[in-house]
């Protein structure tokens, strides 16, 4: 609801549509100077917690063209099973050029997982490997 | 809303990690979240010599060639030949970590006498262990039943040219235990028709020996 004051009396309008893109362009202008510094980031009413503080491991299958058709990440924490782990190979220009997700076991996890990329990336492209686990 | 305000969220780790438009395709619908990023470093090489190379000839069965100064690749009926060849990778310094990307791996082989006619020369990952000094015909190991890279070598190809073959695949796999380094065999890809022989300088040869370039970041 936006209210507009008039002489001599006020003017009430429900516009939602614009509230929302206002509420919108303020979490974008906000989005550029969030710089997370520890495992959890709270934003508004909603706070995110790690699964795992220690980081993973990678391993590599290339194909003989040159192509990563999958990548084998270890050393996943315990208490990330049941969570989906997604994995985004980028070039040095910071463009994704391979992703893939899988669904950690929830039970007997072993804490290594495969997953495939769609694209295949050429391993000479590939600059950064970011991983993200959501959930469990 | 709280989608909205849980895509904003990654995006924003994204953003502070990669400075780009990752996240966008990340949809987040968990309250927990976690997020590594990895970033390689520039380009490392390591060129090795051979740690063992040999080759074998049909019609020696029995007879060693671990100490000759060529390798040899022959199609002819009953009397081919084969090269096998294996480097150390624990020999470059530093060593390659398990966790490397292979961005390239060229098996490099220099011609050592004029080639007189044209043929394809597939190389096949080796399928179990060998040794240079008692290798033969007829105890050579099995290889794989899909070569690694095949490259063709026309007619008329002087003495001292490099010819090369793309081990990307198998280097990658060796680095992370994926296979065991068994080395390879080069063969002729249609051994046992016409008559053809090729050389090249094996590690004992004075120039033009084998190498193995690989390019890597970690």
């Amino acid at each position: 609801m936006i209210r507009f004051h008039l002489p001599g009396r006020a003017l009430v309008y429900p516009i939602p549509g614009l509230a929302a893109l206002m509420l919108g362009a303020l979490i974008v202008a906000s989005a550029a100077s969030l710089v997370p510094t520890t495992r959890r980031l709270g934003a508004g009413t909603v706070t995110l917690a790690a699964c795992d503080a220690n980081g993973f491991a990678y391993r590599y299958a290339i194909d003989t063209s040159g192509q990563i058709v999958n990548v084998t990440v270890d050393s996943i924490a315990a208490a990330c099973a049941g969570g989906t782990l997604r994995v985004t190979l980028a070039n040095s220009a910071s463009a994704a050029i391979g992703s893939g997700a899988v669904a950690l076991p929830s039970t007997s996890f072993s804490g290594t997982v495969t997953v495939a990329l769609s694209p295949t990336p050429q391993s000479s492209l590939v600059a950064a490997a970011y991983a993200a686990i959501e959930g469990p | 809303m709280r989608g909205l305000r849980r895509s904003f969220v990654i995006s924003a780790i994204c953003l502070a990690t990669a400075g780009a438009t990752l996240a966008a395709s990340i949809p987040l619908t968990s309250a927990r979240l976690t997020t590594f990023a990895k970033v390689y470093g520039s380009p490392t090489t390591c060129t090795l010599g051979p740690a063992a190379d040999a080759y074998v000839f049909q019609l020696l069965a029995s007879n060693n060639f671990g100490t000759a100064t060529t390798l040899d690749v022959a199609s002819t009926t009953a009397n081919a030949k084969e090269t096998f060849i294996r480097f150390d990778l624990s020999s470059c310094s530093p060593s390659i970590p398990t966790g490397a990307i292979i961005q390239s791996a060229a098996l490099k082989l220099t011609v050592s006498a004029l080639a007189v006619s044209t043929r394809t020369y597939a190389l096949k990952s080796t399928t179990a262990s060998w040794s240079e000094t008692t290798l033969s015909w007829s105890n050579a190991p099995a290889v794989a039943a899909t070569a690694t890279a095949s490259t063709t070598v026309s007619l008329g190809t002087a003495a001292g040219t490099v010819v090369q073959w793309s081990v990307v695949s198998d280097v990658q796999s060796f680095v992370t235990a994926a296979a065991t380094n068994n080395g390879w065999r080069l063969g002729d890809s249609a051994e046992g028709s016409g008559i053809s022989t090729l050389s090249f300088g094996s590690r004992e040869a004075a120039t033009g020996r084998p190498q193995l370039v690989i390019v890597y970041v970690s």
